[in-house]
């Protein structure tokens, strides 16, 4: 992960910035266990304009430096707010990264709701107490919903419809529409929403990689939608150029270009074993409840309906421009696989 | 001297897997080599290093590579000698000298053994001179470079080559020969026995005829040539499709053609964009918006998306359309489909507008297009409501072919086609962007619309004649 930050880099750093600045800005960062939040601590180390990084999670993660003060906070215990608010203010913070988001649908969805929704309720109570200069919050693209009416680029005007029956979903349209009370009270804090494709690179693990690690890759058969990846590089540098640049409102963040989802299969030299709709949402629900598959049976409309957004307005607003495709994405993550597949095969043998 | 050199095996070192380059510095020592080299041999080039064929094992790529790696270490002993041998054995080589020979890169175990033939003999070797005692060679070797030169193909040349080193070594070590060659032969197994190895065969099939990039819209340029023999087959012999008024179209910019919907399966939008295709060779592609039910069905509306449909919604018809593509729209929308085979070629209700609001707004030109054939492609007797929601689809057509062949009932009739186009729609000409905004002036130019489209569909019914199949 290391080597994702300094390849997202920032310009100009010199030696002189091993020591801490006296003054700087004083970013908190919740959710830094994260496979976001680890790349952004290690990133905003190394940023000589961030005096101070403040951890609020249950861990240290392990790309915490000197410039880290790590407090042990778990957003979903009763009356953390009044604690976040007492850190906040003790270390002066100016910026709070809101990362702590679980990255894959779970099982344990009553915690996952006291993770996101209560959780950033008790972020943002105690964001109210404090004069807060910039909020970032990670999103996800699929607040949209993947739905029969999608266009084939979503903007961010489209309504937040979701997909009808997913908590993992729900939680974030949940938290958007906190987010946005919270903007709408605060207009001196600029609250910047990433709304984030799915995420694809070497390193980072989600639903996704996992879907795509298949040997038989489960899709619809006769439905082969659009699809959009992330690059994992491009997600912590568009973090990074959110911080840096004031670009309020929800931004999607998405690679660019798009590509069906059986050329994402086969690129990344798996087979697809096209299911039946009406088989495959039976055996979803069932594979669900059995934990033997990453996402449960509302996500088949990911499968069979686009939900792509655009990205123009990251471009416009925040000067986010991906540097891989969705292609280079997938082929990145292909090189991976391919590695973690041999690296299996020497093991066994 | 350099008849030496060049005779003899070279080994290079850490070329595992490099592929058969010749690494940059050995370049300078065949320059130098080059300099001493006697009048006999002209045509030696000091620069054919770049000529190199790869070596066998790097064509294995990846996965050859990690079994190797393995065996590097046993085999290195066994190729220094091999490459002592060689300052002896001149007299059984000399004779190859003359003889123009592909260059030999033989990789095997990790190490590369170069065989120079002909006038590249010499170019990148290394001239250090033979160690003057050498122990005798094992018999192979004067038949393995008599072999190697008399092959015919550089492939042959390589694995005879890989053959004879293989014995060589074996002779040489028995013992760490025949446990390289078991794990030689278990790593083949093992790479023939992953799924891997299948996965990538079967990928590198399942590719063909689609490319690894789409459009923005999902239109795949490889796939859109894979059919074409098949839409020019419906387009000339099927539908015999006649077109008149191409040249109405925009040389460049964006338009908006307005064509009447016909026929269950959006075969209108496929002959249109053929028709257009075709016109000044291929200069104007078509877009055209297909309705939910058919963008959304299994299998079709995948192969649509491919062929360059897109979904119809105002958000994709405006993005095309500042794209600067033409595109097509059949504001008609399902209610088209549904028409009965005796409303034929009646117009119905044109959408909300939400064309001529585009078209006002964004200033693009509206070309009115009749389609005739389409309508009668599948004659619609009659309409099944019941299960259609189950289904999926608006109804149930019930055609003289549809229920009663089953899925051959989905093959459109030959009827004869006549697509007209007509010019831009003067309506609209000078109109500000805000009359988008009145919906009663859209709704009065739409149903002028309407009407251009209506006369031209009357016009190319007259003029397609009475048959409407023959």
């Amino acid at each position: 992960m290391m080597g994702v930050g300094s390849s997202v880099g920032t310009a100009g750093r010199g030696l002189e910035t091993r020591r801490a600045p006296r003054e700087g800005r004083s970013v908190a960062v919740t959710g830094a266990n994260t496979f976001l939040g680890r790349n952004l601590v290690g990133l905003l180390e190394e940023d000589p304009t961030v005096a101070r990084i403040v951890v609020l999670d249950v861990k240290n993660p392990a790309s915490a430096g000197a410039k880290t003060c790590f407090y042990d906070t778990d957003l979903t215990a009763p009356g953390v707010d009044s604690t976040i608010a007492e850190i906040l203010h003790a270390e002066a913070v100016d910026t709070v990264v809101h990362l702590a988001f679980v990255a894959s649908p779970t099982q344990a969805v009553a915690w996952a709701h006291e993770l996101e929704s209560a959780g950033t309720m008790h972020l943002l109570a105690a964001c109210r107490k404090h004069a807060l200069r910039k909020l970032v919050v990670r999103s996800n693209v699929l607040v949209y919903g993947a739905h029969p009416s999608n266009p084939n680029f979503l903007t961010e005007e489209h309504p937040l419809l979701g997909l009808p029956g997913s908590h993992f979903v729900e939680d974030k349209v949940d938290v958007e529409q906190q987010v946005r009370s919270f903007s709408e009270e605060r207009p001196d804090c600029c609250v910047t929403v990433l709304r984030m494709g799915a995420i694809l690179g070497p390193t980072v693990h989600n639903y996704v990689v996992r879907w795509l690690s298949h040997r038989f890759v489960p899709r619809l058969m006769g439905h082969d939608p659009l699809t959009q990846f992330l690059h994992e590089v491009d997600a912590v540098a568009a973090l990074k150029l959110a911080l840096e640049r004031d670009a309020r409102g929800a931004l999607n963040i998405v690679g660019d270009g798009v590509l069906p989802i059986s050329t994402v299969i086969k690129l990344v030299g798996r087979l697809s074993l096209p299911i039946p709709a009406p088989i495959f949402r039976r055996f979803a629900s069932l594979l669900w409840v059995a934990q033997l598959s990453e996402a449960p049976p509302s996500f088949l409309a990911a499968l069979r309906y686009l939900c792509v957004a655009d990205g123009s307005r990251a471009y416009q607003r925040l000067g986010f421009k991906p540097v891989y495709s969705s292609r280079d994405a997938v082929l990145d993550f292909e090189g991976a696989l391919r590695l973690r597949d041999a690296r299996l095969l020497q093991e066994v043998g | 001297m350099d008849e030496r050199t060049s005779r003899r095996i070279s080994v290079r070192a850490p070329a595992m897997a490099s592929g058969g380059e010749v690494p940059p510095e050995a370049s300078g020592d065949g320059v130098a080599a080059e300099a001493a080299l006697p009048r006999a041999r002209p045509s030696a080039r000091p620069a054919a290093r770049a000529s190199v064929p790869p070596a066998s094992g790097a064509a294995s790529g990846q996965d050859g590579g990690l079994t190797e790696k393995k065996q590097l270490g046993k085999k290195k002993a066994t190729k220094k000698k091999a490459s002592k041998k060689k300052a002896t054995k001149k007299k059984a080589s000399k004779k190859k000298a003359t003889k123009k020979k592909p260059r030999v890169v033989v990789e095997a175990a990790g190490q590369v053994l170069e065989l120079p033939q002909g006038r590249e003999a010499n170019a990148g070797r290394r001239s250090e001179p033979p160690p003057p005692s050498s122990p005798p060679p094992p018999p192979e070797l004067s038949t393995l470079l008599e072999d190697v030169s008399g092959a015919e193909s550089d492939g042959e040349a390589r694995r005879r080559a890989a053959e004879a080193i293989g014995r060589i070594a074996a002779r040489l070590y028995p013992d760490a020969a025949s446990r390289d060659q078991a794990d030689d032969r278990l790593s083949g197994a093992r790479q023939l026995l992953s799924t891997e190895y299948y996965v990538r065969r079967w990928t590198r099939i399942a590719m063909r005829g689609r490319s690894e990039r789409v459009d923005d819209f999902g239109l795949d340029r490889a796939y859109e040539a894979r059919i074409k023999p098949l839409l020019d087959f419906l387009y000339d012999h099927y539908f015999r499709v006649e077109v008149d008024g191409l040249e109405h179209l925009p040389e460049q910019g964006a338009a908006l053609l307005v064509c009447n919907r016909g026929g269950a399966l959006p075969w209108d939008g496929v002959m249109l964009k053929t028709a257009i295709g075709r016109h000044r060779g291929g200069a104007r592609e078509l877009r055209w918006l297909v309705e939910d039910f058919a963008f959304h069905a299994p299998f079709l509306g995948a192969t649509l998306n491919r062929a360059g449909a897109v979904r119809a919604c105002p958000e994709n018809a405006e993005r095309l359309l500042a794209r600067g593509e033409l595109l097509a729209v059949f504001p008609e929308g399902v209610k088209g489909v549904e028409k009965l085979y005796s409303e034929r070629y009646q117009l119905q209700r044109f959408g909300r507008g939400g064309h001529v609001k585009l078209a006002l707004r964004l200033g693009v030109p509206m070309l009115p297009v009749a389609i005739v054939g389409a309508e009668e492609s599948y004659p619609l007797l009659y309409r099944v409501r019941a299960f259609s929601r189950a289904l999926g689809v608006p109804f149930i057509p019930v055609t003289p072919t549809f229920p009663w062949l089953g899925p051959l009932g989905a093959l459109p009739l030959p009827s004869r086609w006549r697509i007209r186009i007509g010019p831009p729609v003067q309506d609209l000409d000078g109109l500000p962007a805000e009359t988008a905004n009145h919906s009663l002036r859209v709704n009065e130019l739409n149903e002028r619309v309407r009407n251009q489209v209506q006369q031209l569909l009357e016009g190319a019914l007259r003029d397609r004649g009475p048959g409407a199949y023959v």
